[in-house]
């Protein structure tokens, strides 16, 4: 059968190549178009896997006419209290989505991410600040003032975050492994490893373990795997270090981070508001360090006041909500992230009508 | 003649999908190579 001095296996392998460069080809194609659409995000439940696919979604949301509202926030308005409690749709119960129905003359773009703090939020503003967004959301935790985020190495969560950023507050002098080099140009190159990274980020969501966990206990009856009892005491392990902690002195990384943040939404005028996320005094009662936590939350509401100024852009909301809005420390059901919403609602609003007629918000 | 290419055009196309499936799996499911790490775990 030989014909070109190819044999028949040579001739069927290099076939089957180019069908696969094809398919390679066409798929990048639609994601190109695909990555255009703000709903395309949703398909793997807006997971920012890459600085790419940040600037991609982006983008795509600016194509619109609307006035931007843009979140940040953590684990609280990603929503994934609702996702570990299996809550049906929770993506359209998330506190961005009530948002997003209650002001239907803008356009609510959610970059929130799990695990979040101080330092991604002003990395994020770097990337995003070019959207000239008509409002920002800024969301505050009392995770993200935990010890182990004072150190500067690590106070960003996705390190991703300050590359091609200038003069970074941080230098995390991280050496880029020859994985990383590969996963940099691939993500470049390749629509379809750029949104593969993010599936598999909602697919393993929060993280690989726990995805298996919730798959095992689909199949296996309840009790084999933890007991009701585990869950409090399991809970209470992972959250007592975010809560237990000494005292901030005020140069810890993460209320410096908030401090050039402030600043820098200070020069370019940026209209937003701050908000400390309700806490479920019931739990964290049994596990605080009762007196550095005070004190820490006095530091932390002080680096947002603007002394001199009648309008503060910061409302302290860790008191807001009684035990039964929570599922656990601080994530918030459904029916208390529509609460939220409508008061984050109310004051957007209000903030930009103000400013409409001609009451200037700085 | 016509069938026996017609066999073959079709084996290369599956072999060539089956290539595509295992590079969009391979790129899924490896083991993440990148950074991110997330905090948000339920017990």
């Amino acid at each position: 059968m030989k014909k070109t001095g190819l044999t028949v296996e040579t001739k069927l392998f290099l076939k089957a190549v180019f069908v696969c460069l094809l398919l390679l080809i066409i798929t990048d194609l639609v994601l190109w178009g695909a990555k255009t659409k703000p709903g395309f995000y949703s398909l793997f439940n807006r997971q920012i896997a890459s600085r790419e696919v940040l600037l991609d979604m982006l983008g795509a949301y600016s194509r619109g006419s609307k006035p931007i509202v843009l979140i940040f926030g953590d684990s609280v308005l990603y929503g994934s209290g609702m996702h570990a409690h299996q809550v049906p749709r929770w993506q359209e119960q998330t506190i961005s989505a009530f948002l997003s129905r209650k002001l239907p003359d803008f356009t609510v773009v959610d970059i929130s991410m799990d695990g979040a703090l101080p330092l991604d939020y002003w990395a994020l503003y770097q990337v995003s600040k070019h959207l000239k967004p008509a409002f920002i959301i800024f969301e505050f935790n009392y995770r993200m003032f935990a010890q182990k985020y004072w150190n500067s190495g690590q106070a960003i969560s996705r390190p991703w975050l300050l590359e091609k950023t200038a003069d970074p507050p941080v230098d995390l002098k991280t050496i880029p492994t020859a994985a990383d080099r590969i996963t940099g140009v691939l993500r470049k190159g390749s629509l379809l490893f750029r949104y593969s990274e993010c599936a598999r980020n909602a697919i393993f969501f929060p993280s690989r373990e726990e995805a298996f966990n919730q798959w095992l206990r689909r199949l296996l009856p309840a009790k084999s795997i933890r007991e009701p009892e585990d869950k409090d005491v399991l809970l209470q392990l992972k959250i007592k270090p975010y809560y237990f902690t000494t005292e901030m002195q005020g140069d810890e990384t993460p209320l410096q981070a908030i401090r050039l943040l402030l600043k820098e939404l200070g020069e370019q005028k940026q209209p937003f508001l701050a908000f400390f996320t309700p806490q479920n005094a019931d739990v964290i009662k049994e596990i605080y360090n009762e007196d550095a936590f005070n004190k820490n939350m006095q530091k932390i509401n002080a680096s947002f006041q603007r002394p001199g100024r009648s309008h503060q852009n910061y409302v302290d909301w860790s008191a807001l909500y009684p035990s039964q809005a929570f599922y656990d420390h601080c994530h918030l059901t459904p029916a208390y992230n529509e609460q939220l919403a409508q008061a984050l609602a109310d004051k957007i609003l209000s903030e930009t009508r103000g400013r409409n007629a001609q009451t200037p918000v700085e | 003649m016509l069938k026996l290419q017609w066999n073959e055009n079709l084996k290369a196309a599956l072999l060539g999908l089956a290539f595509f499936l295992l590079i969009v799996l391979l790129f899924v499911f490896a083991q993440d190579l990148s950074s991110s790490k997330f905090i948000y775990v339920d017990f």
